[in-house]
Parts: C-alpha cells; structure tokens; sequence
C-alpha cells in the first residue's frame, strides 16, 4: 500500500515537472510583460493580454514561417521515413556482402555530433545551389540513421518465416514490405514518425544556416528574431511565439500517445 | 523549389572543368576536397581568404521592380525593433538612387551570423556588407578574409567622417578594417522611484564601495509588493565583467599576456560574489531588462544600446549614470560594426562602398535615434534631432558623455575565440554557486593557455609584428 502511495507521488511529481513549465509559458503568453517577472510568481494572470499574440505575429513574417515549417517537416519525415524503412528491410531482410560491417560504420556515424557534418553538409548543399531552398534545408535530412536502427530493430523481431511464405506465394520485396512487414510495424514506424515530426519541427541551427533570407526561414528561427542582443525584450510576446511552436507539437502528441507509447513498449515483454 | 523573385550573381571564374549547377562549379574533387577542407576546421583558419575576387554572391529575394539594378547583400545581426529601424534606412537607400539595390537578409544575434558566414566562407558564396560584433571581427581579420578599406575613402568621404576613437578600434597598422555602426558602452540603470522611495541620492554611485552600501541600505525594501534586490547580473555576457575588473585594477590581459588571475580580477570578480551571496542584494537574472523593467532589481549595468527600449519598457523613471569606479574607471566599448568581406570582386565592393556611404551620412542619425546607439558619425553627433533629443532625455548625453572613459576590450577578449566563453562558465558558477573567485579564474587561464598559443603566432604576424 505505500509502496503504491510513494509510487503515485513519485508520478504526480513527474507529471508537475512536465506539466509547470508548460502551464507558464501558456499563462505568461497572456500575462502584461511585468507580471511575467514579478516575485513571488503570479500564476494566474490578472487579466487575459491578448495583444502579446498580435505583437508576436506582427514581428516576424510567421504565417510565412508556418508554410515553411509545415512543409520542410511534413515532406522530410515522410522522406527521413521512406528512406529508414527501406534500409532497415534491407538490412534485416537482404542478403549482401560485408551487411554487418555498413551497419556498424552507420552505427559509428550515429557517434558523431551533428555539428560536425554541418560544414561539409553545407558545402554540399551550396554546390548543388540548394542554399535558401527547400531542398536545401529537407534532403539533408533524410537520410536518419536512428530512424533506421529503430526499425531495424523492430524488424528482427519479425519471424523470418513470414518473408519466407511470402516468397514462396511469389511476392517480391516491395510487396512484402508493403503487405507484410510494415502493417506489422505499425507501432513503431508511427513512434518512429512522430520523433521525426518533432525533430524536424523543432530544428534550428541548419535552416538557420542553410538559408538567407525570412521567405524561408521556419518557425524555431523565427522565435530568436523577436529577442535581442542588447536592448529589452517583450517576454510576453515571445511566449505568445512560442505557443505558435509548441502547440502543434502537442496536439500530435496528444493524438498518437496511444501508438507512441506501443511502440517504445514493443518487445519489453516476451509471449 | 526556389521563388520567383530569387536572384543569384554568377561566379567570376570560368573553368571549363566541372559542370554548373545554379551557376556554381560542380566536380567531383571540388565536393570531396571542399567536404574534407570543412571538416578539418578550415572556415577562420586562415586558408580561406588566399584568392582574391572569386567567391560568388549569396542568393536572395530581389523585387521585380529592382531586379536591373546591381545588388548588394549586408548581413545584419539586428532582431526586432532595430531590425525595423536598419531596414527603414535601406529602403531610404534603395529609393534614394536608381542603380543599387540593398537587400538586407537577417540573422537572430552575433552568434547566429557567425555560424552562418564561417559556412558561407567555407563554400565560396559570400554577402557584400557584415555586420560584425566587436569581439568577433578581429577573429575574420586573422583569417584574412576582411577587405582594407582606407582606399576607398576620397576627398567627399573621408575618415574624419566617423568618430575618432571608434574609428581607431577597427583600425590595425594605419589600416582601416571596421567601420563603426552600432556602437555602444554599458550604462549604470537606476529606478529613480525605488531609489527615492528607499532615500537613496538620485544619482549613480561613484564607486562599488558605495554601491554596496547602498545595497545594504536597501535590504528588507519592497517595492509592488515584492522585495527588491539592489542589482541585476547576467551570467549571458562577460563585457560587464570586463569593464569591472578595470576598475578595480585587473583586466583580461595585457597584450596577450593573461591578467585573469591577478589579485586585482580576482577581487573585482569577489565583489560580486560578495554582493551576491554575502549581502544576498544582488543576484544571477535570466533577463535583467525584464527583471529592471518590473522593478525586481533597482538597478542594472547594460548597454546604451538598450536605452531607447528599456525607457519605453519601464514605468517608472529611468536613471541612467557612469559606471561606478573604483581605482580607476571601467568602461568598455562594444556593439559592432561593418566590414566587407575582401573574397568578393572589386565591383561588388566599389557597389558595398556606395552602401556604407549612405549609412555613414543619411542613415546613421536615423540609427542612434531609432536604437539609442551611440552617435558614432559626424552626421549624427551633429544631428539637430540627436541634440535635441539629448536635451528632453539626458540619459543619451550621459551615455556619449561616458565615451571619454571608454576603452577598447582586453587583447585576449577579442582575438582568442574561447576567452569570452569560458568567462561566461566562470561567471556562472561565481554568481549561481557561490565558487572560489580565485579557483575559478586559475582555471580559466590553465583552459584558455592551448588557445592563446594556437593564436599567438598569426596574432603577432598581422597585428602586433
């Protein structure tokens, strides 16, 4: 019995931990800029300050950003997804020489901090004249070796025997992936497309880097324009900004939990 | 992929190897050499910049209606209300002549920019105009990528034109390097309500000594019900520390030579700490201008740079006076400024000049009224309207009555790339964890020594030979 207590407490306290921080930034967004700072902190805000929304939209081109952040998140995780499950059944389901070792070198690649591949990444971007394009900021993007190695993963989990069958009922690769394979990794290509989403979405050093000018900026970016080096910043707007961010992000994750969390648990436990 | 409206200046070189895509060079050593050049590190090392007037243009959007014209790109580091006040005076120059057009593309801060342009280097497409920190434009000036630019100045348009001292700051070898754009000084803020409320002078004080006692005068006060504290640190930036530890004696360095750890920073790093977790009326902020504009802390040390915002912020009476002394004054000069980059062609560059003409005389004024920069051009220290407004609000006349005790920062600040990081980490653990003074910056010096010897040598060839 208080084990069970301790353990409900213990998730109450984590559950606040995430919850609080989100609850501020969403009463601060309609907070007058002084009660953002006052101490002890005003929770409640004294009156709803809706004018942070209109300063925070006025300030940066955002519907434009929006368009952008949809359209480079979208298309480059449903590419970065295209591209992991085809390897991964590669991977798992092929026969090719020296298979083992290409999946260590891209294991080590994992290793390697992504600021390291930035310069080079651009150079290759610029040379294909990609800079401040959405090619430029996406097809870097696609070729995920996480996303990859989760559903590598997964899929070795798959009995051996259900490509067999299919093989024999004279299915070729493509159909079995797409008949057989990936309707049983539903779970985790979901889990897997969700971390894609919210990375993409949340990115800001390369469609920083990899672009000039505010028609192609996306939202992450867009945030930062409303602060400055010197001068005083109106919080209360950027937070407005920042529920401009998060909430997409929310509502996927409110609408897939159910598959996120079957697809982190898949083959915790064996039958 | 690409809007209509973009626009892109062709390469100067015609290598018949390779094809072109976009009007850039594509071969396959070009990728795998410049792809393996990135990875070593090559963006500041030196290596770019041996090839005169042969990198291209970065693209942008032009609007139709400019699209004839020759084009010039300035990077900006400005964000929000500056941001709007740079691009008014840009399209005061776009309308002001029919043969230039001005695209400003921005960049969120200094940091921001400086990633962007050491990639842009890197891959031979670069802007015409940057605008450079004063920390930050003497690590592109070591990597040789900077244009001279006394040449181009003539008997309409000479150096006398910009303010001497600021001038001389981007000047190495009688060379002129940096031209002064958004310079600034840190101020001393004070609320003037809290401060008559709680019986203090309506002054700044003279030295740290008597700001401390101040501080302690102040304790207990409450001010919209909440407690005060008598000021604000920020742990984001070193500049502050800087001019501190002048006053009390110390510094950064002298030349190159580390004075970090002399008895003199150290104590003027112990002073903080002091004020802060002996006598608990100061404190670590995450934004002291929002924490000053809600009457949190009666006083800060920022930026003239803020001025213009943080009097439309507050409500309440701003007080802006000198820095405090204590053996001597402390105040550095910061901001940035504007430099062109020498990879681009004589002709970009002769078109970038025009740009910064106009800047200099048309646009500076609109600059320091607009932003609450310091004055940094005969135009606008001239200016009717600067006067003027200087006589309404004293807060500017003290911030460019301040510049007489200004200095340039510390060698070391400027020229070695991790100092003012590793400060910040110093300054950090001092002001939110109560560490040693002493411990902490003996450590810094023991991190910053690979650094400074990786410097020194091309230091010494094109600054102090």
């Amino acid at each position: 019995m208080i084990g069970r207590i301790l353990l409900y407490l213990g998730l109450i306290l984590v559950g606040l931990a995430s919850i609080i921080p989100v609850y501020w930034l969403l009463s601060s967004s309609v907070k007058p800029t002084a009660e953002i700072f006052v101490f002890p902190p005003k929770w409640i805000p004294s009156s709803l300050h809706w004018q942070n929304f209109v300063d925070a939209w006025n300030s940066a081109p955002f519907g434009r950003m929006y368009i952008n952040s949809l359209v480079v998140t979208i298309v480059g995780a449903v590419g970065e997804i295209c591209v992991a499950i085809l390897s991964s059944y590669a991977f798992v389901f092929l026969r090719f020489p020296k298979k083992n070792l290409i999946f260590g070198i891209f294991l080590a690649a994992m290793m390697v901090p992504g600021t390291v591949v930035l310069l080079p990444n651009y150079m290759t971007v610029a040379q294909l004249g990609w800079v401040n394009s959405y090619a430029g900021i996406i097809v870097p993007g696609f070729g995920s070796v996480f996303a990859m190695f989760l559903l590598r993963q997964h899929m070795m989990t798959l009995p051996k025997e259900i490509n067999e069958a299919a093989r024999v009922d004279g299915a070729g690769h493509l159909r079995t992936l797409w008949t057989i394979v990936l309707p049983l990794s539903k779970p985790m290509v979901v889990t897997v497309m969700i971390v894609a989403l919210v990375t993409k979405w949340n990115d800001f050093i390369w469609p920083l880097i990899v672009t000039n000018t505010d028609n192609m900026r996306v939202l992450p970016v867009g945030l930062l324009m409303l602060k400055s080096d010197e001068g005083y910043v109106n919080w209360g707007a950027v937070m407005a900004a920042t529920c401009f961010v998060v909430i997409p992000v929310l509502i996927v994750f409110f609408f897939a939990q159910r598959h996120i969390v079957a697809g982190l648990t898949q083959g915790a436990t064996k039958g | 992929m690409r809007s209509a409206d973009d626009h892109r200046v062709p390469p100067t070189r015609t290598d018949p190897k390779g094809v072109r895509v976009n009007g850039i060079k594509l071969n396959r050593r070009r990728l795998l050499t410049g792809a393996a050049a990135a990875t070593a590190g090559l963006a500041l090392s030196g290596c770019v910049g041996r090839s005169l007037g042969d990198y291209s243009q970065v693209s942008g959007q032009v609007p139709p209606k400019f699209a004839r014209r020759d084009r010039v790109v300035v990077w900006s580091a400005f964000t929000s209300h500056n941001a709007e006040i740079l691009q008014a005076i840009v399209d005061g120059f776009n309308a002001s002549q029919q043969d230039i057009f001005c695209e400003i593309q921005l960049f969120p801060g200094y940091d921001a920019l400086d990633s962007k342009l050491a990639a842009s280097l890197t891959s031979e497409q670069i802007p015409d105009i940057v605008t450079l920190s004063d920390v930050s434009w003497n690590r592109y000036f070591l990597a040789e990528t900077l244009e001279p630019l006394s040449g181009y100045f003539d008997a309409a348009f000479t150096p006398d034109e910009f303010h001497p001292r600021f001038l001389a700051e981007g000047t190495i070898r009688d060379e002129i390097y940096w031209l002064p754009w958004a310079r600034s000084t840190p101020l001393f803020y004070y609320n003037k309500d809290i401060f008559a409320a709680a019986g203090l002078p309506d002054r700044g004080p003279e030295t740290f000594t008597e700001l401390r006692e101040w501080g302690k005068q102040l304790k207990g006060f409450t001010y919209k019900g909440a407690k005060v504290k008598m000021r604000g640190y920020t742990g984001a930036d070193d500049w502050y520390f800087q001019g501190s530890s002048w006053a009390f004696g110390g510094g950064y360095s002298d030349g190159m030579i580390p004075k970090l750890d002399s008895e003199e920073t150290i104590s003027s790093l112990e002073f903080d700490r002091a004020f802060i977790h002996d006598d608990q009326m100061a404190y670590l902020a995450s934004s002291i201008n929002g924490d000053f504009a809600a009457g949190v802390t009666a006083t800060i040390c920022n930026s003239t740079g803020a001025l213009t915002s943080l009097l439309a912020a507050a409500e309440f009476d701003v007080g802006a006076a000198f820095l405090p002394v204590q053996e001597k004054p402390g105040v550095p000069t910061g901001g940035s400024g504007l430099a062109v980059l020498r990879n681009s062609t004589s002709a970009r560059k002769k078109t970038a000049w025009e740009v910064i003409k106009y800047l200099a005389d048309k646009g500076a004024p609109d600059w320091s009224l607009g932003t609450g920069y310091l004055p940094v051009t005969k135009s606008a220290i001239n200016s009717p309207k600067i006067k003027a407004r200087n006589a309404k609000t004293p807060a500017y006349q003290v911030a460019q009555d301040q510049l007489d005790r200004a200095r340039t920062p510390d060698i070391m600040r400027r020229y070695v790339n991790e100092t003012i990081a590793e400060m910040q980490i110093a300054l950090q653990k001092v002001y939110a964890s109560d560490a040693d003074p002493g411990d902490v910056l003996h450590e810094v010096v023991r991190v910053l020594e690979p650094a400074i010897k990786q410097t020194l040598p091309k230091y010494q060839r094109l600054v102090a030979g």
